[in-house]
């Protein structure tokens, strides 16, 4: 039974990778990877039974604490995302690759990428990507001042 | 019995995969997925995993994919857009997914328990013919291990996961729970909007 449980996790597996690679939609492209990660689970189930060892069994606990965590994270990055530019398309966020790979696709959104290829090149910064804050503070308008020399100190007797 | 609910559940697994895979609407797609995790909850429970099914359908099932349920009704407009009806790559795609689940499937079939007792055998030369002390103390399964129980109840009990977890998988747990706490102020940071970001840093005028 072991070996059909592998088969049935490999071909989630599988599907999981098919729907990543064929979806355009972001949250469905993250929906895929949940669906390799559920493959996997059933892999490690599998063995734990095989091998009378509950290793199997905590380690898919850890796997559907870590899976929740990243769908919250990855969901409110998506947020943010549609956010910036209003579709929830991937081709959209072309000009985020290298400048000399080329831009696919036949849509309407792939174009307005094409287009924005040329443009990405010449413009300054990052267009309407978000800027981070950078850390600290500008030492050229917080200049450090020196430290005070140290004192040495007084040793009680 | 057990093979007609084994083989039940993973064909109920598998076409929700393949619906979820082909759907445009992504609502239905997303539940589709949700058909899956419950068919394969009930894999688990095959398996001797019951905590683990229960969990499975309570965060997976009822958790996670409700986030994706309502991320996607909240971002998605009101008819398909063309990124939900043509896919990119569908050949290529499909070719890749065929030729992995071929090569996964054909290893998976090559490692039957006597082909693996017979590549043990020839790695032991004649000198470690005698067991040593690694293999009294940690019994191989191919050999004389257990056999695969009938029975679905078996012994594994929520007790014995609970005193697993908690013992020897302690480092693990803990870790887990920094990781959630950690996640949870991330979310939060990154849904903010920009313009509070903004009014809030002084740090470096612009």
């Amino acid at each position: 039974m072991t070996q059909s449980m592998l088969v049935f996790g490999a071909g989630l597996f599988c599907f999981g990778l098919l729907g990543f690679l064929t979806r355009r939609n972001l949250i469905l492209m993250f929906l895929s990877l949940e669906m390799m990660l559920a493959g996997v689970s059933l892999n490690f189930i599998a063995f734990g039974h095989q091998n009378d060892d509950m290793g199997g069994q905590v380690f898919v606990i850890l796997i559907l604490t870590i899976a929740a965590c990243e769908a919250a994270l990855a969901l409110s990055l998506i947020v943010a995302l549609v956010r910036s530019r209003g579709s929830l398309d991937v081709d959209i966020w072309q000009s985020l690759k290298e400048i000399a790979q080329p831009r696919y696709g036949s849509s309407a959104e792939a174009e307005q990428a094409r287009d924005r290829q040329q443009s990405d090149t010449q413009e300054e910064g990052y267009g309407d990507l978000p800027k981070l804050t950078p850390a600290g503070l500008d030492p050229l308008q917080y200049p450090i001042e020196a430290q005070p020399e140290r004192r040495e100190p007084i040793s009680r007797a | 019995m057990e093979s007609f609910l084994v083989y039940g559940f993973a064909s109920i697994a598998l076409v929700a995969a393949a619906f979820f895979v082909t759907f445009r609407q992504p609502v239905h797609a997303a539940l589709a997925f949700a058909a899956s995790v419950l068919a394969v909850s009930g894999l688990y429970l095959l398996q001797r995993s019951p905590f683990v099914a229960a969990a499975n359908v309570v965060i997976y099932a009822g958790a996670t994919i409700i986030i994706f349920l309502f991320v996607l009704m909240f971002a998605q407009k009101t008819h398909l857009q063309t990124y939900d009806l043509k896919s990119s790559n569908p050949v290529w795609a499909v070719l890749a997914s065929i030729c992995l689940a071929g090569l996964l499937i054909y290893v998976i079939r090559e490692a039957t328990p006597d082909k693996l007792a017979k590549s043990n055998m020839m790695m032991m030369t004649p000198m470690n013919a005698q067991p040593t002390v690694l293999e009294t103390a940690v019994p191989s399964t191919t050999t004389a291990g257990p056999s695969e129980p009938d029975s679905i109840g078996g012994s594994f009990k929520v007790v014995d996961l609970g005193r697993e977890m908690y013992t020897h998988y302690l480092w693990t747990i803990e870790l887990a729970g920094t990781v959630l706490l950690v996640a949870t102020i991330g979310a939060i940071l990154i849904a903010q909007k920009d313009a509070d970001a903004e009014s809030n840093s002084g740090a470096v005028s612009p």
